[in-house]
């Protein structure tokens, strides 16, 4: 006679690990979302009350699985007992707080549909906290196979079967279960909680974003990021964030080659400026060169230059000059797509230098930005003629 | 289930409230008069002019002499509801002239016996222009700037600190480089 049903403790903790692995998801996804959301607020307080708030919630939602976890692994994942007087079944729910109902045999019927088991009943007992009974109208629960072993879940229907028909005849023949092997469940928990923890950890590190994150640069090479030139890409100093959207090669009407680079900047603290005196070309960049001031060309006098563009002279617009924008001056409203020309050598590849700092200094101050090489292939350019 | 859905409708709710917060107070102007309001001072912008003359003087930032003086015509008007009158202030004003930022011209920029007589030229280190309440006032705003750019006016009428920003031209273009 089997006078108990149970989970099966494999299946309640593949739906546990399942149930944190979509939280972890939705944490990350949210963090991403209510970044992008708040992309655009100055202050870097208003996304980390948000993301913390949202942190909160979700922390909520986890506490609520472990609890529930807890309990049922506390009551050995027992959800069905008969009772002692072999009457009807003792049913135990569990929620936030673990709830008993009485369903006296009378009242139970059991349907069996595919992969479900159904029981319903006209009318139960549901005991509360302080152990008093409430009358239940006609309710029910669905037991799905896959949630318990098939073997105990037979037995546990035969037994049920058997005693509901008054016990009448010989008692039915109860296989018998195998027993789960513990020891690789452990293991398995054990390795999923780690990588749950290393996704969480890098996945809402990657997500949160560098915007919190100021970069720490000790020597002078590291306060120099060392990047390709791409269309639609997005390069991050330690005050500014550039948005590269297009890189061209066109000739001025003078017939030099120019290197057209229109992008926008997000600054990532007010305490910033930008002007054209920060880019510079060169054909090799090196800590040398720089050094030295040994740049191929500037950017800083190209203001009014026209280029050509199906055989017209047409005039740059919105070419950034030598006084550019200090600090809050630069608020939303204003920042839009701004283009950077600079003359560039006839090689196949050259660098186009951001300096976030003078490098004779050979370390930037900690209000200093730091400086980006952009490495560029001449054909990867997009050309305009 | 129940308490799990509850909770996600919430972080749902959260996000979308996060999502919205981010008003938008940017305005296109397109000939027609635009009118900004900031409680119960009200900025009309009328119209705007480049000049072809005079130049402004050399500045070291325009190395090779493109700069031109935009003028905005406009007029301040506080409705009578409100107690008391209001400085026009430069400060309130500020051009940006593609990715550069300009102030409101001085008063040594010697522009001003050039415009409308109606027109006040707010400069710089004159005195302020006074508006009492139920009245109006008309005034011009002067910037130096590159031509072929796009122009936004950023105004923080009445120091509200929140600023509305007017594109006052547009440019079509399909490489955001030349003009179509």
């Amino acid at each position: 006679m089997q006078n108990t049903l149970k989970f099966r403790a494999q299946s309640i903790l593949s739906a546990l690990i399942q149930a944190c692995w979509v939280i972890v998801g939705i944490m990350i996804v949210g963090t991403v979302i209510i970044k992008l959301a708040a992309k655009h607020s100055y202050s870097s307080a208003q996304p980390l009350i948000m993301v913390g708030v949202f942190w909160f919630a979700t922390c909520i939602l986890l506490a609520a699985i472990a609890f529930s976890y807890h309990s049922l692994r506390s009551q050995d994942y027992q959800l069905i007992e008969i009772n002692q007087n072999q009457t009807g079944i003792w049913l135990t729910r569990y929620y936030f707080r673990t709830e008993q109902v009485y369903v006296p045999f009378d009242w139970l019927k059991i349907v069996k549909n595919g992969s479900n088991v159904h029981l319903d009943w006209q009318r139960a007992l549901r005991f509360d906290r302080k152990k008093r009974p409430h009358l239940q109208s006609r309710s029910g629960i669905t037991l799905n196979r896959e949630w318990f072993d098939a073997t105990q879940l037979n037995n546990f229907l035969a037994t049920v079967n058997y005693l509901k028909n008054g016990a009448v005849g010989a008692q039915p023949q109860m296989a018998i279960a195998k027993q789960p092997r513990k020891k690789v469940r452990k293991r398995q928990l054990r390795m999923q909680l780690f990588m749950m923890g290393a996704v969480l950890l890098v996945g809402n590190a990657v997500a949160f974003g560098s915007t919190n994150v100021k970069p720490r640069h000790i020597s002078g090479n590291d306060s120099h990021q060392k990047v390709t030139l791409k269309d639609n890409t997005t390069y991050r100093s330690r005050n500014l964030e550039f948005k590269v959207h297009h890189a061209y090669a066109a000739e001025t009407d003078e017939g030099d080659p120019v290197l057209i680079v229109n992008l926008s900047v997000q600054p990532r603290h007010s305490d910033t400026s930008l002007s054209a005196d920060a880019f510079e070309v060169y054909r090799k960049w090196s800590d040398k060169t720089e050094a030295d001031s040994d740049d191929y060309s500037e950017a800083r006098d190209f203001i009014g230059t026209k280029i050509k563009v199906g055989g017209v002279n047409k005039p740059v617009m919105n070419i950034l000059d030598t006084n550019g924008w200090y600090g809050d001056e630069y608020s939303e409203g204003v920042r839009k797509p701004f283009n950077i020309v600079v003359k560039r050598p006839k090689s196949a590849s050259f660098d186009f230098l951001y300096q976030g700092f003078y490098y004779q200094y050979n370390v930037p101050a900690k209000d200093d930005d730091t400086s980006i090489v952009f490495h560029v292939k001449t054909k990867d350019l997009e050309v305009l003629k | 289930m129940k308490q799990l859905m509850i909770i996600l409708s919430l972080i749902v709710t959260f996000m979308f409230t996060s999502v919205t917060a981010q008003a938008q107070r940017s305005y296109q102007f397109t000939g027609q008069p635009l009118t900004l309001k900031s409680s119960g001072t009200h900025l009309t912008i009328t119209g705007y002019e480049l000049l072809k003359s005079p130049q402004p003087a050399y500045d070291s930032a325009d190395t090779n002499e493109l700069e031109q003086y935009l003028i905005i015509h406009a007029t301040v008007s506080l409705t009578s509801s409100i107690d008391g009158d209001h400085d026009i202030s430069t400060d309130e004003y500020e051009l940006f002239s593609g990715p550069n930022s300009e102030d409101i011209l001085s008063k040594s920029d010697h522009i001003g016996k050039l415009l409308k007589a109606d027109h006040h030229l707010l400069t710089m280190d004159s005195n302020n222009v006074n508006v009492k309440n139920g009245h109006s006032r008309k005034v011009d705003l002067g910037f130096t700037v590159y031509p072929d750019n796009v122009y936004i006016l950023d105004a923080d009428i009445g120091y509200s600190g929140h600023d509305k920003y007017v594109q006052l031209n547009s440019i079509k273009s399909s490489n955001g480089v030349t003009a179509e």
